[in-house]
């Protein structure tokens, strides 16, 4: 996929292959402008105008999201199928409608349109994501609560709609670590009774490891590996992975042995040849200049796009 | 010694609903050559503990100290002299012996306690501690930067600083890196000629990781770690000797958050400044300072080494904060994370302000705030640890 822009063409993603598994939370994880929302934006059609598809697939339940009418997307997928919430939840709520009000929007378009029975439901879904006092929270004006609060009524919202999948974009980023856990936790309750699949997009490998079961790393608008979680944090295989994982505080107790990444995120309109990482990557050869790795198997459902994968440890 | 140190520090706002105690009753030092950490969840207060500190909002009460400096102990018997300085007179004695160590105090000279263990004497501008150290008292010169105003305290500006959480907003846009540079070494006359300024910015430059090059750079020209660089060069081109770091890397990447690290890390040997860093990053700042300030609506609940304060946390709201940071090892769960939100800060309700969260509430929790007192080698405020000294 591509961005054409005034300046030239950004190769926003290049051959990203990634599958979320039923009642997974796949956890995408990468630095500013390595393509994770892009990504997500993808799937749901959300793309702008200037966005270029080169090929590929989407696919969701065997149908290929790409090809299918925006009508049919607006219809039948988004909200029905997939839902998203993103960073900031304050700029996603209507200020002008209570909490209660738009939660009451999606039960009237998914499930029951009859008033008092809506109203009923929307009580539950409050309920569910773990609000204390639904009554009180329903009469609430965003501007009237508290940052986790809103994104709990963004999930509450998304879970109104009976979607299969949640794509969740920076959830947690504005949020402080209290909110952060209890949020987290709500997530985790939900793929564990209702077999819900999430799709959480982050820069924090702390959450990262705290509630995935699947973990992709993108560098550049590509995949540099995916691997079960515990796979990534103990046994990382790309330079990239690794040296993301040691620099991350807490890891690393002291400040003298975090790791740095040289160099700084390549800019997509011209990006390195080769394999995208290999001006910053320490065990880059003359090979990773000329040929791009490609996503290798290694076991365990690991995968990592390398080409010196056997040397990194 | 300390660098700064605060005592009974005070910052109230007064809006429609009611008054914010932003920073309420907040008594800590930041000793010299130290990374002291505050950490805190949204709205405790940290930031406008750090702004306030520098004087750049105003102080409701309390005090603010920079540089201490020792002067002498005093040669008396420490009970007797503790006995002398709860007058509200300056005993004979106590004059006789500063005057020895040729201090004079004139007759406006006023002593006042300001813990149990540490005095203050305020005359005529100049600023005196005694405080109690194991068999003796010791005498400490300060300035007393509470008071003075903007005018005078411009020519104390250039020994502290700060760096804000987004470089962004703290560049302007229609500067180069020069600029940013040359202003604040032309005010506080730090160089004489051009090619001494030029070698100085050159040396900042490079000890942040930027080159001689990027003094003709425009902020849209730089990353965002190389903005924050330029921000950290910029405060410390005055040579400060205390800087308040507001969540300094919280805007950036962490591969570039790291490298930053590192970097403020060497420019404190270099340049022998001491840091304030604040951050909500529990993690980092771990891995940063040597001692840690946790605050919670306005407080300071508990300060003390950063890795006794880890290994044992001893306040309830430091436990259950730590307790809620998500670790980066899958084998490592949060259990049991910190339940509700933080209460507005708005009228707070009498006693101890985290009472309505706390696990371990008693009795008092809700008619008394609890002090502020020694307990495990650190200072907690918590009922629990009433009667217990380290």
């Amino acid at each position: 996929m591509d961005f054409s822009t005034e300046e030239g063409t950004v190769k926003a993603l290049d051959n990203v292959s990634l599958t979320v598994k039923k009642g997974e939370i796949h956890g995408l994880i990468g630095e500013t402008g390595c393509g994770k929302s892009v990504t997500s934006l993808t799937v749901l059609g959300l793309l702008d105008n200037n966005a270029i598809i080169r090929g590929g697939k989407v696919l969701y339940k065997g149908v290929d999201l790409l090809g299918l009418k925006e009508k049919t997307l607006r219809k039948e997928v988004r909200g029905n199928e997939i839902s998203m919430i993103f960073q900031n939840p304050s700029t996603s709520l209507n200020p002008v409608y209570t909490a209660g009000e738009q939660i009451k929007e999606s039960i009237v378009l998914y499930q029951s349109d009859d008033k008092e029975e809506a109203q009923r439901l929307v009580l539950d879904e409050l309920d569910r994501v773990k609000l204390p006092d639904p009554e009180d929270v329903y009469e609430k004006y965003p501007h009237e609560l508290s940052g986790g609060m809103m994104q709990r009524i963004m999930i509450a919202m998304m879970l109104a709609c009976n979607s299969n999948l949640l794509i969740a974009d920076e959830p947690t980023t504005a949020l402080d670590v209290s909110i952060q856990s209890q949020f987290l936790k709500v997530l985790e309750e939900l793929k564990e009774k209702e077999d819900l699949s999430i799709l959480y997009i982050t820069h924090d490998m702390a959450v990262i490891s705290e509630i995935c079961d699947v973990v992709t790393v993108m560098y550049g608008g590509q995949i540099a590996e995916t691997a079960e979680v515990h796979d990534i944090f103990n046994n990382p295989r790309h330079p990239y992975t690794k040296g993301l994982i040691h620099s991350v505080p807490g890891v690393k107790l002291d400040i003298e042995e975090f790791e740095t990444i040289p160099g700084t995120v390549p800019r997509l309109i011209n990006p390195p040849p080769g394999c995208r990482f290999h001006p910053r990557c320490e065990y880059a050869q003359e090979i990773c200049k000329e040929k791009k790795p490609s996503l290798e198997y290694i076991d365990n459902d690991h995968f990592v796009a390398c080409h010196f994968w056997e040397e990194v440890k | 010694m300390n660098i700064v140190e605060t005592q009974n520090l005070k910052k109230f706002f007064q809006s429609k609903k009611g008054t914010v105690k932003a920073v309420n009753d907040v008594s800590l030092e930041v000793i010299k050559g130290e990374t002291l950490g505050i950490v805190g969840e949204s709205g405790c207060g940290k930031t406008t503990l750090g702004r306030t500190i520098l004087k750049l909002i105003k102080p409701t009460s309390g005090k603010i100290y920079f540089d201490e400096k020792p002067l002498f102990d005093l040669k008396l018997n420490p009970t007797k002299a503790k006995g002398m300085l709860e007058d509200d007179g300056i005993d004979p004695k106590l004059r006789k012996s500063f005057k020895m160590n040729k201090y004079e105090l004139s007759t406006n000279a006023r002593v006042s306690k300001t813990d149990p263990n540490s005095w203050r004497i305020d005359d005529d501008g100049a600023t005196y501690l005694v405080k109690g150290e194991e068999n003796s008292l010791k005498v400490y010169s300060v300035m007393d930067i509470t008071d003075i105003d903007e005018k005078e305290m411009r020519k104390h500006r250039k020994k502290m600083n700060i760096v804000f959480q987004d470089p962004v907003s703290a560049l302007n846009p229609q500067m180069t890196v020069y600029d940013h540079l040359n202003r604040p070494l032309v005010i506080h006359k730090m160089v004489s000629s051009e090619d001494e300024k030029l070698r100085k910015m050159v040396d900042i430059l490079n000890t942040m990781g930027l080159k001689a090059e990027h003094l003709i750079r425009y902020p849209h020209e730089l990353s965002g770690g190389q903005k924050q660089r330029v921000c950290i060069a910029r405060a410390l081109c005055l040579e400060p000797d205390f800087l308040v770091l507001d969540e300094p890397t919280s805007a950036l990447d962490v591969s570039v958050q790291s490298k930053i690290l590192k970097l403020l890390d060497r420019a404190k040997e270099k340049f022998d400044v001491s840091y304030m860093f604040i951050s909500h990053n529990i993690n980092l700042v771990r891995a940063i300072s040597d001692r840690l300030g946790v605050m919670y609506l306005g407080k300071v609940v508990e300060i003390g080494e950063t890795s006794d304060v880890f290994q044992d946390p001893k306040h309830p709201y430091t436990q259950a904060l730590f307790r809620s940071v998500p670790q980066p090892d899958p084998d490592k769960k949060v259990e049991d994370p910190l339940s509700g939100q933080v209460p507005s800060p708005v009228d707070p309700p009498e006693g101890c302000s985290f009472a309505d969260r706390c696990p371990d509430k008693m009795g008092i929790c809700e008619r008394k705030d609890p002090d502020f007192r020694e307990a495990y080698g650190r200072r907690v405020a918590c009922h629990l640890y009433k009667k217990k000294k380290s």
